[in-house]
């Protein structure tokens, strides 16, 4: 009976965990997000600019193409069974991705990844998840700038 | 019962022959408090015989088992608390430094979310990208076809 009771506590603290758990990617937050030349954002259920955001989580990494290559690495594994909304490719390497993700639940998810050589090297990596249809975020963060 | 029933019973008693509901009805009267005297002796002995409510005994080990139990749960209740506080809290790292400020956090989201190109941005960027010899090259690779 005792052994029931903490199972039950176990399964409720599982129960808790984030939609982006199950993503390559995640690694790459926790492998370079508290590095220096680094900057990780992690939002939840907060107003950003009239956008809706359930989870916001972004990583801006300079002068590192390693953590680039990397991150494409993790991306080849998520993308699986997503829907590439767009791709730039430069010289043979993706440069730009925007990933549409399966829904967890309730939830729309993006990722939105970018990188940049000119004037000086800077990746970016973007994890969206939203009550709204991803669609119409997307073209907001697009719309926006 | 009258008090030569009882100095009977107690013969009977004395003498194995009482059956079980006569001693249950001579302890009964025997319990009671302001008896002669001379019931004393009976009172020992036959209370001696009297079924005595099992006292509970206090078992440390249940004890201890319903306290690690309790213990546990607290536990689990407070790390589930305490998770469920950190997974919703809003933060910010540069440069390896925590930021709890919300408006500095946000100020982050949105360069962020800048340095995600448009459309249009995307194609200069493309045409920008190639190399200006290899423009050359492939345009020379053309001509050399000719011939």
């Amino acid at each position: 009976m005792y052994l029931v009771l903490i199972l039950l506590i176990g399964f409720a603290g599982i129960g808790n965990l984030q939609a982006q758990d199950d993503l390559e990617i995640k690694k790459a937050f926790d492998q370079y997000g508290e590095k220096k030349g680094v900057v990780m954002v992690e939002l939840t259920d907060e107003m950003l600019d009239g956008y809706d955001f359930s989870l916001f989580k972004s990583l801006l990494i300079k002068d590192n193409p390693e953590a680039a290559n990397y991150i494409r690495k993790c991306l080849k594994r998520d993308e699986v069974g997503a829907k590439k909304v767009k791709q730039v490719v430069a010289n043979g390497v993706p440069t730009s991705i925007y990933l549409q993700l399966p829904r967890k639940k309730e939830l729309y998810r993006l990722i939105l990844f970018n990188e940049t050589s000119n004037p000086e090297h800077k990746i970016t990596l973007i994890y969206i998840e939203s009550k709204n249809d991803s669609e119409d975020v997307l073209k907001l963060i697009l719309k926006k700038k | 019962m009258t008090f030569e029933q009882v100095d009977q019973l107690i013969e009977r008693y004395y003498d194995g022959l009482t059956t079980v509901e006569e001693e249950r009805n001579l302890l009964k009267f025997l319990s009671q408090p302001d008896l002669p005297t001379r019931y004393e002796p009976e009172q020992a002995i036959i209370g001696y015989f009297k079924p005595h409510h099992e006292k509970q005994h206090f078992s440390i080990r249940s004890y201890m088992r319903w306290a690690s139990v309790a213990a546990v749960l607290l536990m689990g209740v407070f790390s589930i608390q305490l998770f469920i506080t950190d997974a919703h809290a809003s933060y910010a790292y540069v440069d390896g430094l925590k930021i709890t400020d919300m408006n500095e956090i946000k100020l982050q989201a949105m360069a962020t979310l800048k340095d995600i190109p448009s459309g249009n941005e995307e194609v200069e960027a493309g045409i920008n990208s190639l190399n200006n010899k290899d423009i050359i090259q492939q345009q020379l690779e053309m001509f050399s076809t000719f011939e």
